[in-house]
């Protein structure tokens, strides 16, 4: 089953056991938006009157659906079971045993529907959330790390550089700058 | 001597919405310069509009006849037709939901309606518009009494509207 919601508080939602899909309703730029319009007005260059429609941002991903999809339903539930693990990778064999079958069948179907192994799923997946966090939120990487199954930055920072050459402040700091 | 324009902001800041909405506002006053902001939270009665140049507020209050003449007025329903209003676009808001949970193939797809609720009613409008296909609406109430539909049906989705 899944649940899902609008407008939901970030806080709120990080600290619910699982946490909720919701669809950011973009709050901050109606602010901006109502301020820079109300300036228009005192500056005498609107008259008033307008009635604007700010659409929503976007969903805000949370544990309580999906994120990505397949047709296939074994692979949809492994890539269900891999997105919220925030330990490391079961093992491929570990996966096809709690699916009842060989680790030849289940890297068959999971290539054919994502075109790479579990493994390489799972770690290409773990470097975009980090992303995600570094580049959506302000948490310090003390914080993302458990998030995304480390339990010590130092471990999270030998990850994120092995595999963009880059350190984590050095990714932020660049993101910044444009 | 520079002269700052008075604004007035008038909304509750103790929900997300608000705590987001001043934030925006607080983004433009810092870049615009001119702009000295004053903050009510309260909104059991309206503030003293005396000596403010422009108000920012939420539509949730009934506006008193004496306000700035320069005012916009951001979400929550009741509309003023003579003021400049920003909103949030439910209608979207609902299809985005629906396309997501279609996205992800959920066969069965309930909505959580809050009754008499004008965002609810927009919400509901895009969800159904976009689902194309049975949706069952609920209230919070009608829902927990509805656990035999967890039970026999495994790809279920629940949209909740009722905030």
């Amino acid at each position: 089953m899944s649940l899902m919601g609008s407008s939901a508080n970030p806080i709120a939602l990080s600290s619910s056991p699982l946490r909720l899909t919701t669809i950011d309703l973009n709050f901050w730029n109606i602010g901006y938006l109502g301020a820079e319009r109300l300036d228009t007005m005192l500056e005498g260059k609107a008259p008033g009157g307008e009635h604007i429609k700010l659409a929503p941002l976007g969903i805000v991903q949370g544990e309580s659906s999906y994120r990505y999809h397949c047709e296939d339903p074994l692979v949809q539930s492994l890539l269900h079971r891999m997105e919220f693990n925030r330990g490391p990778f079961p093992s491929t064999k570990a996966l096809a045993e709690s699916q009842g079958m060989s680790v030849r069948t289940l890297e068959r179907r999971f290539k054919g529907s994502t075109v790479k192994s579990p493994e390489v799923w799972f770690l290409e997946y773990k470097l975009k959330e980090v992303k995600r966090l570094l580049t959506q939120t302000q948490l310090h990487p003390d914080v993302i790390a458990p998030m995304v199954g480390y339990s010590e930055q130092s471990a999270l920072a030998t990850f994120f550089k092995g595999r963009t050459g880059m350190t984590l402040q050095a990714f932020r700091d660049n993101l910044r700058s444009q | 001597m520079f002269s700052k324009k008075q604004i007035l902001l008038w909304f509750p800041t103790r929900h997300y919405s608000g705590q987001e909405l001043l934030k925006g506002i607080a983004e433009y006053a810092r870049i615009t310069l001119d702009w000295e902001l004053t903050l009510v939270t309260h909104s059991d009665s309206p503030p003293d509009f005396r000596g403010f140049d422009g108000l920012l507020c939420c539509t949730g209050f009934s506006l008193p006849s004496a306000v700035p003449r320069s005012l916009v007025t951001m979400t929550h329903g009741h509309l003023h037709p003579q003021h400049t209003n920003i909103d949030v676009d439910n209608r979207a808001c609902g299809r985005i939901g629906a396309q997501h949970l279609q996205q992800h193939h959920y066969e069965h797809l309930i909505f959580l309606d809050h009754p008499n609720n004008t965002y609810a009613e927009e919400r509901k409008g895009g969800f159904l518009e976009q689902a194309r296909q049975e949706v069952e609406i609920l209230t919070l109430h009608r829902l927990e009494g509805a656990s035999h539909l967890f039970k026999a049906r495994t790809s279920l989705a629940v949209f909740g509207a009722n905030d």
